[in-house]
């Protein structure tokens, strides 16, 4: 018998009052959790993850149990209630929303939450610091549009071609350099950040892992957009600040023209980048290679299998790879509308193949109730607002005052519609209410889908070594023999969803139909 | 002025794509993944996460969950630290696909001997890798005197490498299973 229900034994022996005082006496009396050592925030950040990983197993044990349980309760409108109330004083019993089961990183459920957030100040606190890399590579990577600047950032130790004698070279140099060391540099840094939140942090879902590298990474993004505009003309214009402050703004601000040409390249690039994405050929290729390398019928079962599993398309990875082609196309829509026709044209294949799938190789991700997506649309008015002041100040270093006077009331109209979209969609979207999880009790009760599980958690929240129906005690025979156990083989990679166009219609359908949903949403409606 | 129009027009969009995404987001909220499994969507909207437990175990959790909402709470679990029963199932997973991949080879070398031998060395999977005689030493309690030299790094048969690696997968399902029991 389990330790945990030789425990629930032990308590169900007493009586209900001296149950419920021990109960809570016991976690009152509980210690509250160990501060942070001073001492980790001032170790390397290589050595601060190994050890991190080491002390796992030392520090996270309490008995056989770790610091983190799972709760269900008979109804949506009880956890509801739970969720928005405090337990109990101190730094006692935190109550989240249980993470979607597939969302779980069961691996990461070892890391004591004191720890987690200790490891998540020292990790932002580095990536913060990484701006000191961003800023500098930002104005070597616009010191590359042509061959004065990059003569004033001689210490590189890298000059260009000669123009009049190598013209090819010279504007593949300027031309197609610049936003392919950007491109490789912020691909870098995107992997940076996801590896630290994952094996660092820990983050115990995916769907955190995800919203805290697109955060980052958008800050990285921002930041490196301005340097690259502003270090096209610093290197060159860099000495006329004590002279003539003046002109070194002016100076600046024509960065702002000059530096076009580089984001409309970099425009063309990650577009390009995205259609093959979309297209899953690289993908492809790769399977297609490893199948003439390793023979099929010379392979087990399993790795014929992992060959014939669909690719996966990723918006937790597209998303924030495209949110620096939106602060282009925002910021030069006037300029080079070109530019902002290709983005708008590339956003929109990819909603497309996105939302239905639409070649049959694809297979559809759990996408963390589009958590990502929630991020990008609060980010927007960000880059909106950056862009507008950017152009503000353009204008009245050019000595337009009118238009900038005319075009300043926009900033304000910005920052008005983000409050207002904070307070009607954001706020809203991070709960259920009440009245929906009260609404979704209702329909179980009228439906008889209200089940009791006896008092043992549901599978889902088990962890995936307790479950033995995922046990694999034997080898997989060479070649399954018919069709059905290669289904349901291929059923039980759940990580993936297959949704063809006829399920995804079928399931909106039916539950557009279904007079339950039409409680809840109009309900949902009264919320808004 | 352009501009002006411009973000008039693309901030209009934006409020558009929020309404939108909010009534899926809120969806998605109540029912979970509605194209993923629906017992896992119903125990999503039951279920809350419980940090900083401090040591208390399942059973004192649960009691005190019911002492302040009676008549409310369902289940509760302490997650149990299964790191040794990750790493045995780990250890059973890696010795599955060495068994696997070797029945393949030697599947479709009786098959087709010639045109595998250019592919593959039957000699090169003779001998047991230096991983596995550690791993195999760690679980197997009492090896045969056969199966012992194979573990010391001396050649034998594939078939009795087969045998050896199915004992091992044997000794493992035994170990995790006691560990599971625990």
């Amino acid at each position: 018998m389990r330790q945990s229900e030789e425990r629930s034994d032990e308590l169900t022996t007493q009586s209900q009052a001296a149950k419920t005082a021990h109960a809570l006496t016991s976690v009152q009396d509980a210690p509250s959790p160990k501060p942070p050592r001073k001492c980790s925030l001032i170790i390397p950040t290589l050595f601060a993850i190994r050890f991190a990983h080491r002390s796992v197993n030392s520090n996270t044990r309490v008995g056989d149990f770790l610091d983190v349980g799972f709760v269900k309760f008979k109804s949506a409108a009880a956890r509801q209630v739970s969720l928005s109330t405090v337990l109990f004083n101190g730094n006692k019993m935190l109550l989240k929303e249980a993470p979607e089961a597939k969302d779980i990183i069961w691996a990461n459920f070892y890391q004591p939450t004191a720890k987690q957030n200790m490891a998540n100040y020292l990790y932002s606190s580095i990536l913060l610091g990484g701006l000191l890399v961003v800023i500098p590579f930002s104005v070597v990577v616009s010191a590359f549009q042509n061959a004065e600047t990059l003569d004033s950032v001689d210490w590189i130790g890298i000059s260009a071609p000669d123009k009049n004698t190598h013209p090819i070279q010279y504007s593949l140099f300027t031309g197609l350099l610049p936003p392919t060391l950007w491109i490789v540099f912020m691909s870098i840094a995107y992997g940076l950040i996801k590896v630290g939140a994952f094996f660092f942090i820990r983050f115990r879902t995916y769907t955190q892992v995800n919203a805290y590298t697109f955060k980052f990474f958008y800050l990285y993004q921002l930041v490196g957009f301005l340097s690259i505009i502003i270090g096209g003309s610093i290197t060159t214009a860099w000495a006329d600040l004590s002279r003539s402050p003046t002109d070194f703004w002016k100076a600046t601000s024509k960065a702002v023209v000059d530096q076009a040409a580089f984001f409309l390249s970099y425009a063309i690039i990650r577009v390009s980048k995205n259609f093959l994405d979309l297209s899953l050929l690289l993908s492809l290729l790769r399977k297609l290679f490893l199948r003439l390398k390793r023979n099929k019928k010379g392979s087990s079962q399993r790795k014929v299998d992992a060959w014939m599993f669909p690719e996966g398309l990723n918006v937790n990875r597209m998303l924030p790879m495209m949110s620096f082609l939106i602060l282009i196309s925002v910021t030069y829509v006037v300029m080079i509308p070109f530019a902002s026709l290709i983005v708008a044209i590339s956003f929109w294949c990819s909603c497309k193949v996105y939302k239905y799938l639409t070649l049959f190789v694809c297979g559809k991700k759990f996408e963390g109730g589009g958590r990502v997506v929630f991020q990008g649309l609060q980010q927007l008015p960000i880059s909106f607002i950056v862009t507008q002041v950017l152009w503000i100040g353009y204008l009245v270093v050019q000595k337009n005052p009118i238009c900038a006077g005319v075009f300043a009331p926009m900033v304000l109209v910005t920052v008005i519609v983000r409050i207002k979209i904070n307070k009607h969609f954001v706020n809203i979207s991070k709960v259920m209410t009440l009245a929906a999880a009260t609404a979704i009790d209702l329909e179980e009760l009228r439906d008889g889908t209200m089940s009791e599980s006896d008092g043992i958690i549901d599978d889902c929240y088990v962890s995936p070594s307790l479950r033995r129906d995922k046990w694999e005690t034997q080898p997989l025979p060479y070649r399954r023999k018919n069709v059905d156990t290669k289904i349901s083989a291929f059923g039980l990679k759940k990580e993936f969803d297959m949704v063809s166009n006829e399920n995804l219609t079928g399931h909106l359908a039916a539950s557009d139909e279904s007079r339950s949903t039409h409680i809840t949403e109009g309900l949902m409606e009264n919320q808004l | 002025m352009i501009a002006i129009l411009f973000y008039i027009y693309a901030l209009r969009l934006l409020w558009i794509e929020w309404e939108f995404f909010v009534s899926l987001r809120l969806k998605f909220l109540a029912r979970g993944d509605e194209h993923g499994n629906k017992e896992e969507a119903m125990a999503f909207r039951k279920t809350v996460l419980v940090e900083r437990l401090n040591g208390l175990g399942t059973g004192a959790i649960k009691a005190t969950f019911v002492a302040l909402f009676r008549d409310q709470v369902d289940s509760a679990e302490v997650v149990p630290d299964t790191t040794k029963l990750d790493a045995l199932i780990a250890d059973r997973l890696v010795i599955l696909k060495k068994h696997e991949d070797l029945v393949a080879k030697e599947q479709y070398f009786r098959e087709n001997p010639r045109y595998f031998l250019t592919r593959w060395n039957p000699k090169s999977d003779m001998k047991l890798s230096k991983s596995f005689q550690t791993l195999s030493r760690r679980h197997l309690k009492q090896p045969s005197e056969v199966t012992e030299k194979a573990m010391k790094g001396d050649e034998c048969k594939i078939e009795k490498t087969l045998d050896i690696y199915l004992n091992v997968i044997e000794a493992l399902n035994k170990e995790i299973e006691e560990e599971a029991e625990r």
